[in-house]
């Protein structure tokens, strides 16, 4: 048990527990999109939060989802060099009705997936994140530019990138 | 030839008119099989939480060597009218962390217990016009008469008169039992009155209307010993996993099963047994791994 002393003007601890709470998982996604190693991924965005109570008299809570993101990418940087990025997701499959498809189906469904997967691998980083953003994390074009603080202009053409070059590998397979 | 609208069109999810066209049928296929991965989590967020405090804990606690010797240099004039300013403005903040529980006097001999994985702040300088505490996760407190007391959690409000209540807010739950003395509970529009031997929790849309517990059991926590009646056993394992600073995995469909009953904090096997073997189930203990396993 400790004593934290509160500064007037900072983050209380309940207010840095919202953020917590309201970005801690996208956090950990974004740096396991970077990444690949989700122990890793989780370790880093502990780190990130731990910097933010650190900055706690410097943050709005306007401006710190743009910095969380801004830290994870710098401590990501820092970790590149030293692993290999390799990725493993799961399919969510409980909603789907199974049993009105073939095996054959199932089978190729499955050979689809693996092979997306490996696709979405081999993306830009850059466009490999946005995409997983939109697509895991379930984040708007305008909620994503807000936390890369890049134009929505420029999260749309990322995007739409990323679908171009995984339709083009995925029909070209090398 | 698909265009941007179009593809904008699937990435919202509508796929009607995309099999016309093969371009379209491709992307619509990458859009829908994407929409179904995961990142393969391991920490649950309470974990992740109370890892990120230890972190902050180990930064403070290395540091303070090097803030000694600075104070020390300061000169003794300095430091009062510095530690007034300082005192004046801030907020003490208590935690306790998993596996510990921990006990607390505030200013004026009130009395709070901190249950595991909880942390309370308050402002000191504030405390003698009016007594308020922001509180996460369980507390159980023991006020002295005097000026209003309460208790603020995200989740609702407590305003007491000179009494003894237990306060609880976790994953989906905010509870509040009345010792003794009156209660009132708070949220959003939703107002109840508490006296000894009632609670009251938030069910959906509103307070529920006071329910009867036992008085004996609503603190025995704080001794050691957690008594449940007919909760989700998904709650009993969270109150295992905090006091004894482990990891449970077990079935979804065994999370929503009733249970009542209670254990002691105190060992492990024991506690596990006792939770476990009423609901016919077995376990296997891994270091700080525990895995349920159903007979079903």
């Amino acid at each position: 048990m400790n004593l934290f002393r509160r500064n007037h003007g900072e983050l209380s601890l309940s207010e840095y527990k919202s953020i917590f709470d309201l970005y801690y998982d996208s956090i950990r996604n974004f740096l396991y999109y970077k990444i690949g190693d989700i122990d890793i991924a989780e370790d880093l965005a502990q780190d990130v939060f731990v910097k933010i109570w650190e900055k706690r008299g410097e943050v709005g809570k306007e401006t710190v989802k743009n910095l969380l993101y801004t830290m994870a990418g710098n401590l990501a940087k820092n970790h590149f060099k030293h692993k290999q990025v390799v990725f493993k997701y799961e399919s969510d499959y409980a909603g789907k009705d199974s049993s009105s498809e073939t095996p054959e189906f199932e089978m190729e469904m499955k050979e689809f997936n693996t092979r997306l997967q490996q696709c979405i691998d081999e993306l830009p980083e850059g466009h490999r994140e946005v995409f997983l953003m939109n697509r895991i994390d379930k984040l708007t074009y305008s909620e994503i530019a807000a936390r890369l603080g890049l134009s929505v202009k420029a999260i749309e053409k990322r995007m739409h990138k990323a679908l171009k070059e995984l339709r083009s590998k995925i029909n070209h397979p090398v | 030839m698909a265009d941007k609208e179009d593809i904008d069109k699937l990435l919202n999810g509508d796929y009607e008119g995309s099999s016309k066209d093969d371009e379209l049928k491709e992307y619509g296929r990458i859009i829908s099989a994407s929409t179904n991965l995961r990142v393969p989590a391991r920490k649950s967020k309470e974990e992740a939480w109370n890892a990120v405090l230890n972190k902050i804990e180990d930064k403070e606690n290395s540091s303070t060597g090097r803030g000694k010797l600075l104070w020390a240099a300061a000169s003794v004039l300095a430091l009062l009218s510095f530690y007034f300013l300082f005192f004046y403005h801030t907020n003490t903040i208590h935690k306790a962390p998993n596996g510990e529980i921990a006990t607390i006097k505030l200013p004026g001999g009130s009395e709070v217990v901190l249950n595991a994985g909880s942390s309370i702040e308050y402002n000191d300088a504030k405390w003698e016009e009016k007594r308020t505490i922001e509180l996460i996760g369980e507390a159980y407190f023991d006020v002295v008469p005097g000026k209003s007391f309460s208790v603020i959690t995200s989740q609702g409000a407590v305003a007491v008169l000179g009494t003894k209540f237990n306060v609880q807010l976790r994953e989906g739950i905010f509870r509040v039992s009345c010792i003794n003395g009156k209660v009132e509970v708070s949220r959003n529009n939703s107002k109840v009155i508490l006296t000894k031997g009632q609670a009251t929790k938030w069910d959906d849309n509103s307070l529920l209307e006071p329910y009867k517990v036992s008085v004996d059991k609503i603190s025995s926590w704080t001794k050691g010993e957690f008594h449940y009646e007919n909760v989700t056993l998904v709650e009993v394992l969270e109150e295992l996993e905090r006091q004894y600073d482990i990891k449970i995995e077990s079935d979804e469909n065994i999370k929503n099963r009733k249970y009542s009953g209670y254990f002691k904090k105190k060992d492990l096997d024991e506690s596990l047994k006792a939770v476990l073997l009423p609901m016919g189930l077995e376990y296997q203990v891994n270091g700080t791994q525990v895995q349920i396993i159903s007979n079903e």
